[in-house]
């Protein structure tokens, strides 16, 4: 003989993700620490603008970035070269970041240390990380010249998610097909709000507008730090 | 995205639900997949067969999936509509106003539990007497 019986649940799959995330993200707002996730293809230059940025963005013991990737320390290597903490998070397999990592990786770091930043390198990959809060206050999606303009139409959810564009490697500009209105005015249709930046980490060109548009980020969120 | 892993996700939160619940296994599922949550249903329902066998309290529970079309709303011009592909500036007034009402969630709806009870015992035995 059987019951049964239907019980609503109404509950998010990826409530488990969002849980761990909102938890990081309260505990660096009370420690006025900005996080900010960047995602991108592979090779799209997230580790060279970082290499690039950060050095000048601020006291460099004040910034801590999680790297990950599917193998090696490699740009955990890159960025402590520059004498910035940095803690490489290597998934094994899994193409993206999840809430719980960069909280493994946080409980692992030394969180007494008084940051201003937190920069989390994803995995590269334009598709899974979009679906994952990492408890980040700024996200941050980048395309280099060489990859072509469409990739805002062909990876809407990355774009939509995101609060900043960033068109890397903008001296390739001349050698490549790229339209920098294109990308950008798909990229608006699908995310009215983002704040565009077309930069080279090579010569330096426009940097200092995505510096800036950081330290402005960190201001308005903790007008009080 | 992931379907496997979203589905062992899924049956270890049934397992939660079972036993909270006092139930031995699941008879039905349901989702709500999005449009534009990154989830492909029929990947979804693959996995599921899949990894089904695998887990006791489902090897016979029915999966249901209630796909959910993107709908965005503009708080400008008021209007509601479902957008041709992933355009978040108003096809009516080209407000960038325009939010997302439905078409994002990835949500488990409810579950079908049951209960296997035990039959009872008849008050008269074969014999005839009563006990």
């Amino acid at each position: 003989m059987t019951n049964t019986k239907h019980v609503q649940v109404l509950e998010n799959m990826l409530d488990a993700n969002d849980y761990v995330a909102n938890g990081l993200r309260a505990e660096w707002d009370a420690r006025h620490i900005l996080a900010v996730n960047l995602l991108s293809s592979p090779g799209s230059g997230k580790t060279t603008l970082l290499e690039a940025a950060l050095p000048w963005l601020c006291p460099k013991d004040r910034i801590l970035v999680f790297e990950g990737d599917i193998e090696t320390e490699r740009d955990a290597e890159r960025i402590r070269s520059q004498g910035i903490d940095a803690f490489q998070i290597t998934t094994g397999g899994t193409c993206h970041l999840e809430a719980h990592m960069i909280e493994q990786a946080w409980k692992l770091s030394d969180r007494q240390q008084p940051l201003d930043f937190i920069f989390i390198e994803n995995v590269g990959n334009l598709v899974c990380p979009a679906s994952f809060d990492l408890g980040e206050h700024v996200r941050v999606v980048m395309v280099s010249a060489p990859e072509g303009d469409d990739k805002p139409a062909k990876y809407p959810k990355a774009f939509r998610t995101a609060d900043a564009f960033v068109i890397t490697k903008s001296d390739m500009l001349p050698y490549t097909s790229f339209s920098v209105e294109r990308a950008i005015r798909e990229a608006k249709q699908i995310q009215p709000n983002l704040k565009v930046f077309v930069l080279s980490a090579q010569n330096g060109e426009g940097v200092q507008e995505w510096r800036d548009y950081l330290l402005e980020q960190r201001r308005l969120r903790f007008p009080e730090a | 995205m992931h379907e496997v892993s979203i589905i062992e996700d899924l049956f270890d939160r049934l397992d939660d639900l079972a036993r909270e619940h006092g139930a031995d296994r699941i008879e039905s599922i349901t989702l709500d997949v999005g449009e534009f949550c990154n989830v492909v249903p029929e990947l979804l329902e693959s996995a599921f067969v899949a990894c089904r066998p695998f887990r006791a309290r489902v090897t016979e529970a029915t999966l249901i999936i209630r796909p959910v079309p993107l709908e965005v709303a503009c708080d400008d011009c008021l209007s509601r509509y479902r957008p041709d592909g992933y355009r978040f500036t108003c096809a009516h007034c080209g407000s960038p106003r325009v939010r997302v009402v439905q078409g994002e969630e990835f949500l488990l709806r409810d579950v079908g539990l049951v209960c296997d009870m035990a039959e009872p015992e008849p008050a008269i035995q074969g014999d005839g007497a009563l006990r």
